[in-house]
């Protein structure tokens, strides 16, 4: 919904995905407070939380794409996220590859894997296909852990990136890094989910036989979503290994899998902006209850030996209020209050 | 459903409440403990960051670790006023960092020590520690942990201490004791050793360290088995083992592990002994594996409670002074935790011997923990500890103790020492490949 008076003349207008001068002041303020205020303003330990939920949005956006939009539901996401990873430690480091060209070939390999194991999905759906969705993640990381290329216990380092004399050596400098890919990912994502494919997608999501019937090609765009989905896998997974310097199976759980489907249902499903406030949330409030914690601990240390198992009771509280009063999903709340505002003063 | 209005404020308030109550406690502060400086001495604090799990599937061992550091710090902080040094006294704050077994929880709190300047980090996941290793030389901060050869003979060796024994060691001595005592006369054979390792960085360290026994001692390698780091069922891998007829199981597991193992043992029949982590040992473990766990052989590289040995004593005037009342026996998380730290204090005073308290720096007690602890007897409590550039690990040996029926552990043998490390286990390259 557009503000009150705002009108599309041509389809170029119709069609842009910024429409308002002030919806473009908005845009570029993001993006310069984005790019100057944490940076300037953010403490090491922040900054660092910050590169989390950067990647952590953009490997979201990618299951958002595949579950929100396509209907696929994924809970191996984490072991694609770990192809990037190892996949751009491996060319970086054993085989020397700058960094700018590993990125996009670790994306590439993720997507491609994403293929092989969204091949089911042509068959299957539902429960079933959550099955074979788990069997990528247990196939993934059995292969991440039995090869040695993977420096299997030891792990894989994987340098911090440089461009010319400028180095991204620390978490402040590579935080730029991360700005700059969720802002590009989030681009790329906004656009495939209002172009031919993303309605595709959303129309196999709805009905996957009436879309059949109307011309949407199955094998196609099931596949084509999983390609995209673990295509952003795969540049979170790359810049993850960057951004840490050391690549270990450990991180890439299927618990962590399941967190990005937390974070997308939290947010709102199908929702490019559900991503932001899903991950915002929890990351967040992760965050800040281990904050709190931390500072239980230094006036009252044994206090918080009994506490700690609360905190996780409280953030598992939190998620259920949120799901029972939102079960739409943040996203549905702001788009609410953003309708509220435009529509203002009438009620309708 | 169909939500009203009351619900959502009461949604709003209930969310808003817990998002407060963290922050209002941090804000309450304990009352000041009394100070025990002399007029004109001066007092500098330094920072230990804990990074423990209080909430995931190592709780039952890192909890009472917890305990322990807490308790000799007030011990070291309101007791005796601090580490004396050249000039004053140094304190030592704690920040325990819940970061509940889980990696990138670690690392976003490891983020937050370097910025508060922590001058110690104390872990219990090989993962994390095998994360952040490669930075700690940069960050100077000092990394207390669970010795893997990548951390002792590594590159940042020297920022590195052992506080535990090695996944090797683990398995190392109770598996020798075994088989001088109850296998080598009725055995007349080469023993067949399996293994329930956790499938990551720390489970795999055992694997590579029973490898390595094997082939020194000259045993038969079984089955090597694998679970999660939290399973609640090994029953394929039990069987797995019962079929290759294996005479002992070594498990490099924490506490869920162990439980799993020793339930489903029973359940199955299996009555081979189980040896190997000490994460089987704190008492709420060796209560949640039941009978299936009596017998269980592991190590306790800290001496018997019951011991008159000065270190001992300490921990137990501690307790009293803290607390009053009864001191009941404290189980190995605690004791080792609480003892090893003899060793750190002891390399702060001596850094701080000809140093003035202001100039003291991080790398002044590296230096300490390299050069000043040689023989050094941590009064009784353990095995004398000699670090050097070459020797990173707090524990030289340690006592092999048998889970009991009565839901404790007793010392089975005189203290032990480790074996030397090999020069192929010195091979970081060896790590490079599934163990």
């Amino acid at each position: 919904m557009l503000p009150n008076g705002v009108l599309a003349d041509t389809y170029e207008e119709d069609k842009a995905l910024i429409r308002t001068k002030a919806q473009w002041g908005i845009l570029i303020g993001a993006i310069v407070f984005f790019y100057v205020i944490p940076p300037s303003v953010l403490s090491g330990s922040w900054i660092s939380v910050m590169n989390r939920w950067g990647i952590t949005i953009i490997a979201a956006l990618g299951l958002q794409l595949l579950t929100g939009y396509a209907g696929q539901i994924s809970i191996g996401h984490s072991a694609f996220i770990a192809v990037g990873a190892y996949t751009s430690a491996i060319l970086t480091t054993r085989l020397g590859f700058p960094i700018w060209a590993s990125l996009p070939l670790s994306a590439l390999s993720a997507g491609m894997i994403g293929i092989i194991f969204g091949l089911p999905s042509l068959r299957v759906k539902g429960f079933y296909l959550i099955m074979s969705t788990l069997a990528a993640q247990f196939i993934i990381m059995y292969i991440v852990t039995h090869i040695g290329l993977t420096g299997v216990q030891s792990g894989i380092s994987a340098p911090r990136p440089s461009l010319g004399n400028i180095n991204f050596d620390t978490d402040r400098s590579f935080y730029l890094i991360t700005i700059t890919m969720l802002i590009i990912c989030t681009y790329m994502a906004v656009n495939i989910s209002r172009s031919k494919p993303g309605r595709a997608f959303v129309a196999i999501r709805d009905n996957d036989l009436a879309a059949e019937v109307m011309g949407i090609s199955l094998l196609r765009y099931k596949l084509l979503a999983f390609f995209i989905g673990c295509f952003f896998a795969g540049i979170a997974g790359a810049l993850t290994a960057h951004w840490i310097g050391h690549v270990s199976p450990e991180r890439f759980s299927l618990l962590q899998s399941l967190w990005f489907l937390g974070y997308i249902i939290v947010g709102g499903m199908g929702n490019i902006a559900g991503v932001f406030f899903g991950a915002t949330l929890i990351i967040g409030l992760t965050e800040w209850l281990s904050l709190g914690l931390q500072n239980i601990s230094m006036s009252y240390p044994h206090a918080a030996l009994w506490v700690a198992p609360f905190v996780n009771i409280l953030f598992a509280v939190i998620i259920i209020l949120f799901l029972i009063f939102e079960p739409k999903g943040l996203a549905h709340r702001w788009h609410i209050t953003k309708a509220n505002y435009r529509l203002w003063p009438f009620a309708y | 459903m169909k939500i009203n209005r009351c619900c959502k404020v009461w949604f709003a308030a209930v969310v808003a409440l817990m998002l407060v109550l963290p922050g209002f406690a941090a804000c309450a502060k304990e009352a000041p403990p009394p100070t025990l400086t002399e007029p004109g001495e001066k007092v500098r604090e330094i920072l230990y960051w804990h990074n423990t799990d209080l909430s995931g599937p190592a709780a039952g061992t890192c909890t009472p670790a917890s305990a322990g550091l807490i308790d000799i710090l007030r011990y070291v902080n309101d007791i005796q006023g601090g580490i004396p040094v050249k000039g004053g006294k140094i304190k030592i704050k704690n920040v325990e960092h819940d970061g509940g077994y889980n990696v990138d929880k670690e690392i976003a709190g490891y983020r937050r020590a370097v910025d508060m300047g922590a001058w110690f980090i104390l872990t219990h996941n090989t993962a994390f520690a095998t994360a952040v290793y490669p930075e700690i030389a940069k960050n100077k901060i000092i990394m207390v942990a669970s010795p893997n050869p990548a951390f002792i003979f590594g590159e940042n060796k020297e920022w590195f201490i052992g506080a535990w024994p090695t996944q090797r060691d683990m398995i190392d001595l109770p598996l020798k004791w075994w088989y001088d005592n109850e296998f080598k006369d009725k055995g007349k054979r080469a023993p067949i050793i399996g293994s329930i390792a956790t499938d990551n960085e720390f489970g795999w360290m055992g694997v590579y360290g029973l490898k390595y026994i094997c082939e020194r001692e000259g045993y038969k390698l079984g089955p090597l088995t694998y679970c999660s780091p939290a399973p609640v069922d090994v029953k394929s891998q039990i069987l797995t083992l019962k079929g290759a007829n294996v005479d002992v199981v070594a498990g490099t597991q924490i506490d869920y592990g162990w439980i799993a193992i020793a339930r489903s043992a029973h359940e199955l029949g299996f009555d081979k002994q189980l040896l190997g982590y000490f994460c089987c040992l704190p008492y709420p473990t060796i209560k949640a594996m039941g009978p299936g766990g009596v017998g269980t052989l592991s190590i306790d590289p800290s001496v018997d409670w019951a011991s008159s040995a000065p270190g001992v004593q300490l921990i137990k005037d501690v307790n009293l002074k803290l607390y009053g009342a009864g001191v009941e026996a404290k189980h190995v998380m605690y004791k080792v935790t609480f003892t090893y730290m003899f060793a750190m204090l002891e390399a702060i005073r001596k850094a701080g011997e000809d140093i003035y308290i202001d100039d003291i720096t991080v790398e002044d007690i590296k230096d300490a923990l390299s050069t000043k602890i040689t023989g050094y007897d941590p009064g009784g409590a353990g095995a004398p500890v000699s670090l050097s550039s070459g020797e990173r690990r707090l524990w030289a040996g340690a006592w092999v103790v048998r889970v009991n029926d009565k839901g404790a552990y007793d010392y089975v043998s005189d203290l032990m020492y480790n074996n030397p490390f090999s020069a192929a286990e010195k091979n970081l390259k060896m790590y490079e490949s599934r163990p």
